[in-house]
């Protein structure tokens, strides 16, 4: 081999083996395969360096080589007319040739295809179907629709302030509870109060004794009586 | 509406072809010939002939625009001919797109066409995954189903995309296969 063969220079072992035949001037179908072979090697033994991935298929052709080679070499039963071992590749390596000559076809249409220009479109291609045609019967009963619903939706209420803290209340338990030995729940109450202030009373109560300030009991009335713990925790 | 309107074709009006001619430009990418005869409200014999007075202007060596026809679209070039004046003027420098590699994917696809990946691979004796998946960003070539075989693999067809690159209206004007097949 005069110059080194790349291996970029083909697209795979078939272009590498059309290549070799091209420049034995050798038939297809007539492979002399241990010259081939051999030269085959001789050129992809340079490549060993190049990545797995990229070679693995040449190996996989020389191994073939290989095989059919050995194939050539053994002596065939008279009576068994065997076909030529060569036959499978030679078809493979012809028909390659022949994709080999339409993509060089191909090659010239695109050439050509790529001397046309085409201005760029005067419309968005995603924008040309049309919107969908709306009835305007089909619109007002969407907005009637939406109006009714309108009222189901309850309407934003005033926020009021808030009359009373949990702070405040926990204050006044305490300090009721330093008068009282205890209180029961409902005596902290006046006789009508708000729910608002019944609910910061409870939320009070209950974080005082999170807090371990007071504790609960019950009486036969299963009124809640609220004693001072402070004693307890003394 | 009548089929006897197929048998005496009208002269088609000048207006329809300017008509044509102006969707076409205004249009760039390739139009639907369906569409367009839709929009003309004409009938499907119209349209051809709308189509040949137009591809008779263009023939004419004073015209520097052209058709690329496909069975299904139309489009409305530069002319090849004039590519270099393009170019020098606008800057335009298209490269090719095919990597040598792709292009005998295509070549594969278009006649062996629908094939799965494996026959594609066994023909090139290499695998082809990578340039198969650029054909089809590039909308050359197009997945058409499954094998009906363990695995179901895909299978590639070409695209109406691949025609106009090919400058062919379509598949059947592919060259016979056996026009490739003759000893060098």
């Amino acid at each position: 081999m005069a110059a080194a063969i790349h291996i970029d220079q083909f697209e795979g072992p078939l272009d590498l083996l059309l290549h070799l035949i091209e420049d034995n001037k050798v038939d297809i179908l007539d492979i002399p395969i241990a010259h081939i072979t051999a030269q085959y090697n001789e050129i992809i033994a340079g490549w060993a360096r190049f990545d797995m991935d990229d070679v693995s298929d040449y190996l996989l052709m020389a191994a073939r080589l290989m095989q059919i080679k050995s194939q050539m070499l053994l002596p065939q039963p008279r009576a068994q007319q065997s076909e030529d071992p060569r036959a499978e590749l030679a078809a493979q390596l012809a028909q390659y040739a022949v994709f080999k000559r339409v993509s060089a076809y191909l090659q010239e249409r695109e050439a050509a295809f790529l001397k046309t220009c085409a201005k760029d479109p005067e419309y968005l291609p995603e924008l040309k179907t049309p919107p969908p045609e709306i009835v305007p019967a089909a619109l007002s009963r969407a907005m009637r629709v939406m109006l009714e619903r309108e009222h189901d939706v309850p309407r934003p209420q005033p926020i009021l302030m808030d009359a009373y803290s949990v702070e405040e209340q926990k204050e006044r338990i305490c300090r009721v509870l330093q008068r009282h030995a205890s209180v029961a729940f409902e005596g902290l109450f006046e006789e009508k109060s708000s729910a608002q202030k019944i609910i910061v009373t409870l939320l009070a109560v209950l974080e005082l004794y999170k807090l371990e300030k007071i504790d609960f009991t019950q009486d036969e009335n299963h009124d809640i009586i609220l004693t001072a713990k402070t004693a307890a925790g003394a | 509406m009548t089929s006897s309107s197929q048998q005496k074709l009208l002269p088609v009006p000048d207006a329809l072809i300017g008509a044509a001619e102006s969707v076409l430009f205004a249009a760039g990418d390739p139009v639907l010939i369906s569409e367009l005869q839709d929009g003309l409200r004409i009938e499907a014999a119209q349209i051809e002939e709308v189509i040949a007075a137009l591809e008779v202007r263009y023939s004419q060596k004073d015209c520097g625009v052209t058709l690329i026809k496909t069975d299904a679209t139309l489009q409305l070039v530069s002319k090849p001919e004039n590519h270099d004046a393009v170019a020098r003027v606008l800057g335009i420098d298209k490269k090719r797109t095919l990597s040598r590699a792709a292009v005998e994917v295509l070549a594969i696809v278009a006649y062996r066409q629908p094939v799965t990946r494996v026959e594609i691979d066994k023909i090139r004796g290499v695998r082809s995954a990578g340039a198969i998946e650029r054909l089809c960003d590039q909308a050359l070539i197009q997945t058409c189903g499954r094998l009906d075989v363990p695995g179901r693999p895909h299978l590639y067809e070409t695209t109406e995309t691949f025609l106009r690159l090919a400058g062919i209206a379509s598949l059947k004007e592919l060259p016979e296969y056996d026009t490739f097949n003759e000893k060098a």
